[in-house]
């Protein structure tokens, strides 16, 4: 019965898996398998991106996953969220302070100095997309020789560990609203369901865990003006953040370790308030695993956009928590663009019925008619 | 004459309110923002009862608050203070205290209103039909058949050409479009309707026609109705008792020829001056 | 990180059911209270699974969080044991699920996961289907905001539902919907119910079996109680009608392999361009043959 296509799936996966790895090694005896060591840091922002969207801190995993998925953004995410899933969760971090966090990048463009300094640190911004073509065929002599003489060339000692942070000062200036009270225990949105109208940090959370690319879309939506933020950046840093977690017999908060993170804040200009309170610039917050800076922008921007629809209503897609929040993650919309591809042969009968019925109804009309 | 709607200080602030938003507005304070808070009273210390097969006219400029009271009415705005008590034929009904479902009830069921913008009333992606379908399947009639005869005797009474009745409003005119609001309102035989300046931004030949549809249907069909316009032609035509407000107070009321011949606001003299 | 980080060999390793158990628990909890509201979408924190949203998380949650050992599973997608995503779905469980047994037979199965059908074969009340849902809401059509959905559910306002419904008839002289047919369960909510045709709607009511809803994209589990009512959503004057599946003449067409007529049936060009139409339900068929053939051999005996 060779026409009927549903037939010796198992057969055909086995055959689909084996031409993927077939492909994976395909250069054969010139191959050298990728170490994960290599991606973790010669790939190092593909990684960060993979723990970010994956939503779990494991550099070392999301090196295999990167692999594992040749190199697909949505898919290695994806295995890392599915390999998240597996794990029960036994602890909770209290709120953890970034003005601890170790900068290896801090700027600003709100102000030409900021308390501690501006520090430009390791960015593409101002190096020019020219290719390197000496990068094709480097030596490995001098390869391994780079971070090194880095090292050796910087100064020690004479930039601080910490920096204070922008919004502090604005804060006590009087700019800015006082911080939001820390009552509040933050909304795991791995535990518990999204039902809207969703706090702000179910929100924040959804948007540290989602698809790059669609937060940008939708971020880039108001910033062109299906919205009207116009943001200015008050700090931007990228560095690691120690974790502390209550000791388990002591209570007493230990450092657990530390992850890369980056962390945007946008001061946007200042609204109209119903009451007679002195009027202050609003705040939006980004930040998220690993270093990817247009994330934390992106969603800094859709932190200020959404907190904006909430409490006069949204005007633009980007102002709306339903529509940003559900439309941004990449396990979702990756999967369901991706399940078309799967058999629907039985709703299409029913699809071939319902036209048939109809065009023979609207026959007979026609033929009526005459 | 049976009462069947008794409003009692209803207002409404929009903003944080203070103890002194009241005071510090009206007419007399010649706006309706507070000084103290500048919340904006849109309504206050609007008391007044409508009677069953009677039309009230509700008149003042934009932003008078007229209109906020019939949108609190049909429940489109909560209201901030006072109370509303509906006496249907067989219970009375607090307007303010009714939960979701009973609101709904009373929409669909006991109340009509016709929007001044068609889009505030009809769904412009189902047809003339379908609107009306709608407000005739949240009433819990169910049978195909019916619901299709009953919407084409609803617009041919509203002189809505039944043939385009499987259309999309968004295809007629604006006169058309009333028509089918009207169609809509009066498909579950409602007690009360509300008209929020249903004739405003139409020709006047359009304007005098809907005006007609909606005397006849009403002494046809003993509906009472509650008419906010700022218009005094409609006012004149349509309304026996008639309510004047200024900032979002009631300034004057009474019976419509009283108010057109002998204002005592000097207000509404200058409203009636002007309008001759 | 510290550079020399080797990632452990059990890093990999999987406890019974894939998921961790709080999560297990957190869906079980949820299948009982959209049990208690049949028909009532209940949120849930979905997990990711290792296959995409789309290819039956939903379902896959559910079946992992009810298997014990002891269970006998069965898993179909169109009908069929043998598709590529019935395959793959079974394979995982078995990987991660050791000490379950999988059928093909629907009557052995304590447990059936499927995508788009519900078997030919009457359930028991000691089976549970467990359907795979890409959208749960059938107001999705009329109303895009979820906030504004869930009020029209509770109030079972489904009136602008209708209205699509009166349109279609007006516009096509038929209601267009062909498959995920609109379900009023238990005289309140109206539930999407998968997209099975309208064929196997009818199965949902009164139904022996326990009938669970999992939609893993949308975070929402939802049931059919045994024994519960389901009436399609339709005009008093507009019957619901399922697929037709007669031919010119009127006669109701047969499986070309087992000769069934009581069956949903798939429809597809056979190599010479003629049109063969068989079981879309393959265990139902194979079912039958086999009935036929041990028939035929007692004859011949």
């Amino acid at each position: 019965m060779g026409y009927v296509a549903i037939k010796g799936g198992g057969i055909a996966i086995k055959g689909s898996l084996e031409a993927l790895e077939a492909l994976r090694a395909a250069e054969g005896e010139q191959g050298v398998p990728l170490s994960l060591s290599a991606i973790e840091n010669q790939l190092r922002l593909l990684t960060s991106r993979i723990v970010s969207e994956g939503g779990l801190y494991h550099p070392r995993l999301a090196a295999l996953a990167i692999k594992q998925m040749q190199g697909d953004t949505l898919e290695a995410a994806f295995a890392l969220r599915a390999c998240r899933s597996t794990k029960p969760r036994l602890l909770a971090t209290p709120v953890q302070e970034t003005s601890r966090m170790r900068v290896i990048r801090r700027i600003s463009s709100a102000f030409k100095d900021i308390p501690g300094g501006q520090m430009l640190g390791p960015t593409y911004d101002y190096a020019l997309r020219l290719m390197r073509i000496d990068l094709s065929d480097e030596a490995p002599e001098v390869f391994r020789t780079i971070a090194a003489k880095f090292m050796g060339e910087t100064p020690a000692g004479n930039l601080p560990e910490t920096f204070p942070k922008v919004v502090d000062a604005l804060r006590n200036e009087g700019l800015l609203p006082q911080a939001p009270a820390r009552a509040i225990e933050p909304f795991d949105i791995t535990r518990e369901p999204l039902i809207f109208p969703i706090p702000r940090s179910a929100i924040l959370a959804s948007m540290a865990r989602a698809e790059t690319g669609s937060l940008l879309a939708l971020a880039y939506s108001n910033m062109r003006g299906y919205g009207d933020v116009h943001p200015t950046i008050a700090e931007l840093r990228v560095g690691y953040l120690p974790v502390f977690l209550p000791h388990p017999i002591t209570g007493e908060e230990i450092e657990a370790g530390e992850v890369l993170i980056t962390e945007c804040e946008v001061v946007a200009m200042y609204e109209n308030s119903d009451n007679k309170s002195k009027p202050v610039f609003t705040l939006g917050y980004g930040a998220c695993f690993g270093h990817n800076e247009t994330k934390a922008i992106s969603m800094a921007i859709l932190d200020r956009a959404l907190q904006k629809g909430m409490k006069e209503g949204p005007a633009n897609p980007s102002e709306d928590p339903e529509f940003v929040v559900l439309h941004i993650d990449g396990v979702d919309s990756m999967g369901f663009a991706n399940h078309y591809k799967m058999p629907h042969y039985v709703t299409f009968q029913s699809d071939m019925d319902r036209l048939r019925t109809t065009q023979a109804k609207a026959e007979s009309k026609q033929g009526n008619e005459k | 004459m049976k009462k069947i709607l008794g409003v009692k200080n209803l207002g409404k602030i929009h903003g944080s309110g203070c103890p002194r938003c009241l005071e510090s507005t009206g007419p007399d304070a010649g706006s309706n923002i507070c000084s103290h808070c500048s919340s904006v009273v849109a309504a206050a210390n609007i008391s007044f009862d409508l009677h069953a097969g009677e039309v009230l006219g509700i008149m003042g400029e934009s932003g008078s608050g007229k209109s906020t009271i019939v949108k609190m009415l049909f429940f489109d705005e909560e209201p901030s203070l006072g109370e509303a008590v509906f006496f249907d034929d067989e219970r009375q009904w607090d307007l303010f205290s009714v939960n979701a479902a009973e609101q709904r009830w009373l929409r669909n069921h006991r109340f009509g209103i016709v929007y001044q913008n068609p889009h505030l009333g009809l769904n412009f992606n189902f047809s003339a039909g379908g609107n009306i379908a709608e407000r005739l399947l949240m009433s819990d009639l169910a049978h195909y058949g019916q619901i299709r005869e009953r919407a084409r005797d609803l617009l041919t009474r509203t002189e809505v050409m039944p043939e385009r009745m499987d259309e999309s409003p968004k295809k007629f005119s604006g006169g058309m479009q009333q028509r089918v609001q009207i169609a809509k309102a009066l498909s579950t035989s409602p007690p009360v309707l509300f008209l929020d300046e249903v004739t405003t931004g139409l020709d006047l030949s359009v304007q005098a026609r809907i005006l007609d549809l909606i005397l006849e249907i009403q002494q046809e069909l003993g509906t009472a109705m509650i008419a906010v316009t700022h218009d005094l032609g409609v006012i004149r035509l349509l309304a026996t008792r008639t309510i004047v407000m200024k900032n979002g107070r009631i300034i004057e009321a009474g019976l419509t020829d009283q108010i057109l011949e002998d204002p005592q606001h000097a207000y509404t003299q200058q409203l009636v001056a002007s309008a001759l | 990180m510290n550079p020399y980080y080797e990632l452990p060999q059990d890093e990999a390793g999987y406890s019974f059911g894939f998921l961790d158990e709080y999560a297990k628990r957190e869906v079980r909890r949820n299948i009982l209270k959209a049990i208690c509201i049949p028909g009532y979408q209940t949120p849930y924190a979905s997990r990711e699974m290792p296959m995409g949203r789309g290819f039956g998380t939903g379902g896959l949650q559910l079946t992992l969080s009810l298997i014990g050992r002891g269970d006998t599973l069965k898993v179909i997608d169109q009908g069929s044991d043998d598709s590529v995503n019935a395959v793959n779905l079974r394979h995982f469980i078995e990987l991660t699920c050791p000490g379950v047994d999988t059928t093909e037979r629907t009557q052995d199965a304590t447990l059936i996961q499927s995508r788009h059908r519900i078997p030919e074969m009457r359930m028991t009340s000691a089976q549970t289907l467990v359907l795979q849902v890409p959208y749960p809401d059938p107001l999705v059509v009329v109303e895009p905001s979820e906030a504004r959905r869930k009020i029209m559910h509770g109030e079972g306002d489904y009136s602008r539902l209708l209205t699509k419904l009166y349109e279609d008839i007006v516009h096509f002289d038929e209601i267009t919907i062909s498959h995920r047919y609109p379900t009023r369960i238990n005289g309140h909510y109206v539930l999407d119910p998968s997209p099975i045709p309208r064929f196997d709607v009818p199965k949902l009511h009164q139904s022996p079996a326990l009938i669970l809803f999992g939609a893993g994209r949308e975070k929402k589990i939802y049931a059919v109680p045994p024994y519960t009512n389901a009436e399609p959503l339709v005009f008093e004057d507009v019957p619901f009608r399922t697929e037709d599946f007669s031919d010119a003449q009127g006669r109701r067409r047969s499986c070309h392999r087992c000769g069934a007529t009581d069956s949903f049936l798939d429809e597809f060009t056979g190599n010479d361009g003629e049109r063969i139409y068989q079981c879309s339900d393959s265990d139902y068929c194979h079912q039958r043959l086999s009935t036929q053939h041990s028939a035929a051999n007692e004859v011949s005996r």
